[in-house]
């Protein structure tokens, strides 16, 4: 789990970066004098239906998006490699207990998006 | 101020609030959303979004080192996150649905109650030595473990692991509900209810925050609640303050690390108390 949390977490920290780095560099003029209006405002916020979209067009504030729903997909992988050791090592109770966090998860998703 | 400028001290201060959040088992969303809302007058719900981003990146950035280290019992996590990821999304969704002054009042009386419990729990159990009870759940899922502490290996027992789904359902509809980790609410139920050392339950609470954390945010990208350059700018302070704060953790004594926590566990809810009483 560990590993899991070390690559998901660094994946996700790299994305972060680079969308901030883009943001910053596609407007620096706005981020120095405050021109375009607030920037870190309701107005800046971003759905995660609008993700993909925004990558296709370039983005950066896309980009830094995907880097938080990999990390907030990292747990949940780390939960899903603890349970398939635990699998492996005939540990089913265990194992059921991890399935029932990732079930949990899904749920979470899926009520995040209809409400 | 320019927004260049505000965002560097945004990540700034909260290198500060992760390395802290991360030494106390706590999150570092426990200081964020207070910094955000009363130093930056950032909206509230926007604050909660960008603070359970960083919640997850610390947890993510922090709790490897714990793992490694036998500090984190992933055991008592996976079974306790059963109940914290339920409370998680209900409170996501409620929190999509009250006023500012509620959330910042309900913030308030969650850490100051934290503290009154850590205070008085932390008298009745100074000097005891109370035999652990035994515990059906505990023995089946294998919860049992050991530590290293101060140079020794130490085997512990973990109890009353109901009582502990239960307090960890309220723990994780506060993190949903405010985006903290609720670890001022995990590591007492581990630390006193369920009898796990005390650096153990901060390092198991560190890991648990992640998936908590994470169960949330989904609700939170999904409503529109996360500026992505703020978000980011705070996760990236936090998981840097985790990595220095997981890295005290070894060092620190736990008395003193038990009077930070019920210190700062005060302060800030004076602070939201203030703001949602006004």
């Amino acid at each position: 789990m560990a590993l899991v949390l070390r690559l998901g977490g660094m994946a996700g920290v790299i994305l972060v970066v680079v969308g901030l780095v883009a943001a910053f560099s596609q407007d620096s003029a706005a981020w120095t004098d405050g021109s375009q209006g607030d920037l870190l405002g309701s107005a800046a916020a971003l759905r995660l239906s609008d993700m993909a979209a925004g990558l296709r067009h370039g983005r950066a504030d896309a980009v830094t998006l995907l880097g938080m729903v990999v990390l907030a997909a990292t747990p949940a992988a780390g939960v899903a490699a603890a349970g398939w050791c635990w699998l492996r090592g005939r540990r089913p109770w265990l194992a059921g207990v991890a399935a029932l966090v990732l079930a949990l998860l899904a749920l979470a998703g899926g009520l995040g998006a209809s409400g | 101020m320019s927004p260049l400028a505000e965002i560097t001290v945004i990540t700034a201060v909260c290198v500060a609030s992760g390395a802290l959040g991360s030494l106390l088992g706590l999150g570092g969303g426990t200081f964020i959303v207070p910094i955000l809302t009363l130093a930056f007058g950032l909206d509230v719900r926007l604050a909660i979004g960008a603070s359970l981003i960083s919640v997850v990146a610390g947890s993510a950035a922090a709790s490897p080192r714990y793992l490694d280290e036998g500090f984190a019992n992933l055991r008592v996590a996976v079974t306790l996150e059963v109940a914290t990821v339920v409370g998680a999304v209900a409170g996501a969704l409620i929190a999509g649905h009250l006023g500012t002054h509620v959330l910042f009042t309900v913030f308030g009386i969650v850490l100051a109650f934290s503290a009154a419990q850590m205070l008085r729990n932390r008298q009745d159990r100074s000097g005891a030595t109370a035999p652990v009870p035994g515990d059906r759940l505990a023995d089946i899922l294998m919860l049992h473990g050991s530590v290293t502490d101060g140079g020794r290996r130490r085997a512990y027992q973990v109890t009353r692991t109901a009582t502990g789904l239960t307090m960890m359902t309220a723990a994780g509809t506060v993190s949903g509900l405010l985006g903290i980790g609720s670890g001022a609410m995990k590591v007492p139920a581990m630390d006193l209810a369920m009898r796990l050392p005390l650096k153990v339950s901060t390092a198991t609470s560190n890991l648990m925050i992640g998936v908590t954390g994470a169960a949330s945010a989904v609700v939170y990208l999904q409503r529109g609640d996360v500026v992505p350059t703020l978000a980011g700018a705070v996760a990236i302070g936090t998981v840097l303050g985790a990595r220095l704060g997981s890295r005290l953790l070894a060092v620190v004594p736990t008395g003193t690390l038990r009077a930070i926590f019920l210190v700062v566990l005060l302060v800030i809810s004076v602070q939201m108390l203030l703001r949602g009483l006004a």
